[in-house]
């Protein structure tokens, strides 16, 4: 197990118990994760994880000069998946009704997808609104609701927010790991980016949050 | 065989009643209620008689509120608020039956003290199943984190319900485990043991399951503030990138202190090579070289051992020049005063070919680079001057005349 958790880690994946149940059970026992941030160690990285646990990945254990290459280019990763994910996980709660953020392990069955975005035209306009927003979701051939999901569904599993099965042949989705990831980023962005700070204030409540968080 | 006596005789009548009438009282139980019709009045009636089933509105029925308690209890069935046992009225009633005890023990009324012996009895029976079922239930709702209801809110408002009912219990038993129920009861050894293994033994297990229950519920209340801030900050996020796409954030990763965030290491692609050194993987490889499909190599007859074989010499490739070169060539060829035009005219395999405008603009292209502008003179279309471009109607050699050539 230590070397396909390790292989795992080191092509760069988030290990999370939808993307990789053993391997992530395999990382919660104390022993097995301090093994794994030795070995780390000694190839310059380290274990991390998101702060609720949920998901593992390797990270640089010093940040050098020699690293400031590799962090550019996760940061240009990470500017160009960021709107799409958030306005994707925003349309899936609406679709569901939910007022609660998706985590690991929900899931999204296609058809109800396809279903509630044929039965409302404002689903329909938050798609394609989504599908605009890069180059991947837009085909010349294909500007149909079902082709612009399906492109955008794709690209939300390439980049490891979605894992797909297709249990007797009914399609379905679920949420990995990744996403506690993305909400740690908009949660910094949040603190630290000037026009973003009034993004939880509650307009009914402000001084009961407070006293909570 | 001996006779029931008439209280069980009572019960057996009940239970007849109940089986002649379980479509009935199914039906009432899933629907909530049923309607009187002339085919179930009699039956509806029987019920209503034995307090089973009590009028709803205009002429509908529904169980009686102690039936459906029972049946809900034992089908476990999930209710979104489920009316939980008041236990400081069970407790007040138990100990009152205590004292009434007390009297007719110290009165020396037996049969009074055989009635509330049973009374008794049947009140710490009653107890302790309703904390057991009200555990259960409570576990259930904090495990499924109140799955019922699907807003935040609800599960919010379960949560603080529960919590509070949580709280009352366990406030009811600490002031029920100081009263004096022992000394009450200490003139039956009988009622002492059934209260002592029934009540006393479990009560710390009960106190202590639901001190981690009510632990859980104001754990998980806590979690709903920080659910409820992450959907919002996620709702909020997406209409901010809705309202402004042209917003992007700061460039992090030139900053002195990088995120934490940003800290993930790039992956590497890795790729191994088989150790052919090693013996114990040669099965192994030997396995993975016999999957290989085997290329479909060109036959080659090779030559025998000790012979020479002469080899046949290679072909020799003769080009043929394009038509309009060769025309060229012998336009050219041909001297003073030919035209290329007449040229073009005079030769079938030519005008074949090459359409007369298309030759006289290789011919001009081919004169302009080998000859000198002297020995060539161009005749323009007269009609198309003056446009400024001409169109080239023929093409004559004239050798080295002074002050001829192209314009």
């Amino acid at each position: 197990m230590f070397e396909k958790v390790a292989l795992r880690l080191l092509a760069g994946e988030f290990l999370c118990e939808v993307a990789a149940p053993d391997s992530f059970r395999w990382l919660a026992e104390e022993e097995n994760s301090r093994d794994m941030n030795e070995y780390l160690g000694r190839i310059g990285r380290k274990l991390s994880a998101t702060t609720n646990q949920r998901a593992y990945f390797a990270a640089w254990a010093t940040v050098g000069t020699g690293e400031r290459a590799d962090i550019k280019r996760t940061f240009t990763a990470i500017k160009q998946e960021l709107g799409p994910a958030i306005q994707f996980i925003a349309f899936c709660m609406d679709v569901e009704h939910r007022d609660v953020a998706v985590t690991a392990g929900d899931v999204l069955d296609y058809a109800t997808l396809l279903k509630a975005i044929a039965d409302s035209a404002h689903l329909g306009e938050q798609l394609r609104l989504i599908a605009g927003l890069r180059a991947e979701f837009v085909s010349s051939t294909d500007g149909t609701h079902r082709g612009m999901l399906d492109r955008i569904l794709k690209q939300l599993e390439k980049w490891g927010y979605l894992l797909s099965s297709n249990a007797h042949g009914s399609i379905s989705y679920r949420f990995t790991g990744k996403v506690d990831y993305l909400y740690e980023v908009i949660e910094f962005l949040r603190a630290h980016e000037s026009g973003l700070s009034g993004l939880v204030e509650r307009e009914d409540e402000p001084s009961a949050s407070g006293s909570l968080l | 065989m001996s006779e029931a006596a008439p209280e069980e005789n009572q019960v057996t009548i009940l239970l007849a009643l109940l089986e002649r009438s379980k479509d009935l009282v199914a039906q009432a139980y899933y629907q909530g209620r049923i309607e009187k019709t002339p085919a179930t009045a009699g039956k509806i009636n029987a019920l209503r008689v034995r307090r089973l089933m009590s009028p709803d509105v205009r002429d509908m029925f529904s169980l009686h509120t102690s039936l459906r308690h029972f049946l809900n209890t034992v089908l476990s069935t999930e209710r979104l608020i489920r009316p939980g046992t008041d236990f400081g009225y069970a407790f007040d009633s138990l100990i009152e039956a205590a004292k009434l005890y007390e009297i007719a023990y110290s009165e020396n009324r037996m049969s009074d003290c055989e009635r509330y012996e049973f009374e008794i009895r049947e009140a710490i029976c009653g107890i302790a199943d309703a904390m057991d079922a009200e555990l259960l239930d409570l576990r259930t709702k904090v495990a499924s984190r109140f799955a019922a209801v699907t807003t935040i809110a609800e599960k919010r408002s379960q949560n603080i319900f529960y919590q509070e009912r949580t709280k009352k219990i366990v406030d009811t038993l600490e002031a029920f485990h100081f009263s004096d129920l022992t000394g009450l009861l200490s003139g039956s050894s009988d009622l002492t043991e059934s209260y002592r293994s029934l009540w006393l033994d479990r009560l710390p297990i009960f106190r202590e399951s639901l001190l981690d229950i009510l632990g859980t519920l104001r754990r998980y209340l806590y979690e709903y503030r920080e659910i409820e801030d992450k959907a919002r900050l996620v709702r909020n996020f997406a209409q901010h990138l809705a309202r402004h796409p042209d917003w992007t954030m700061t460039n992090w990763a030139e900053a002195p202190e990088i995120p934490t965030w940003l800290n993930v290491a790039t992956g590497i692609a890795l790729a191994a090579q088989p150790d052919v050194n090693r013996p114990e993987t040669e099965s192994m490889l030997v396995e993975l070289a016999h999957l290989i499909p085997a290329a479909a190599a060109p036959r080659k007859e090779m030559r025998e051992v000790g012979k020479l074989q002469a080899e046949e010499p290679a072909a020799p490739i003769r080009l043929t020049p394009p038509v309009t070169q060769r025309a060229l060539k012998e336009f050219v060829a041909g001297g003073v005063n030919s035209t290329a035009k007449t040229y073009w005219q005079g030769h079938g395999e030519l005008n074949a070919e090459v359409p007369l405008d298309v030759w006289l603009l290789c011919a001009l292209y081919h004169l302009d680079k080998t000859l000198k502008t002297s020995q060539f003179v161009i005749t323009p279309d007269a009609a198309e001057c003056r446009w400024g471009n001409q169109r080239v109607r023929d093409i004559h050699l004239v050798g080295n005349q002074p002050g001829a050539g192209s314009g």
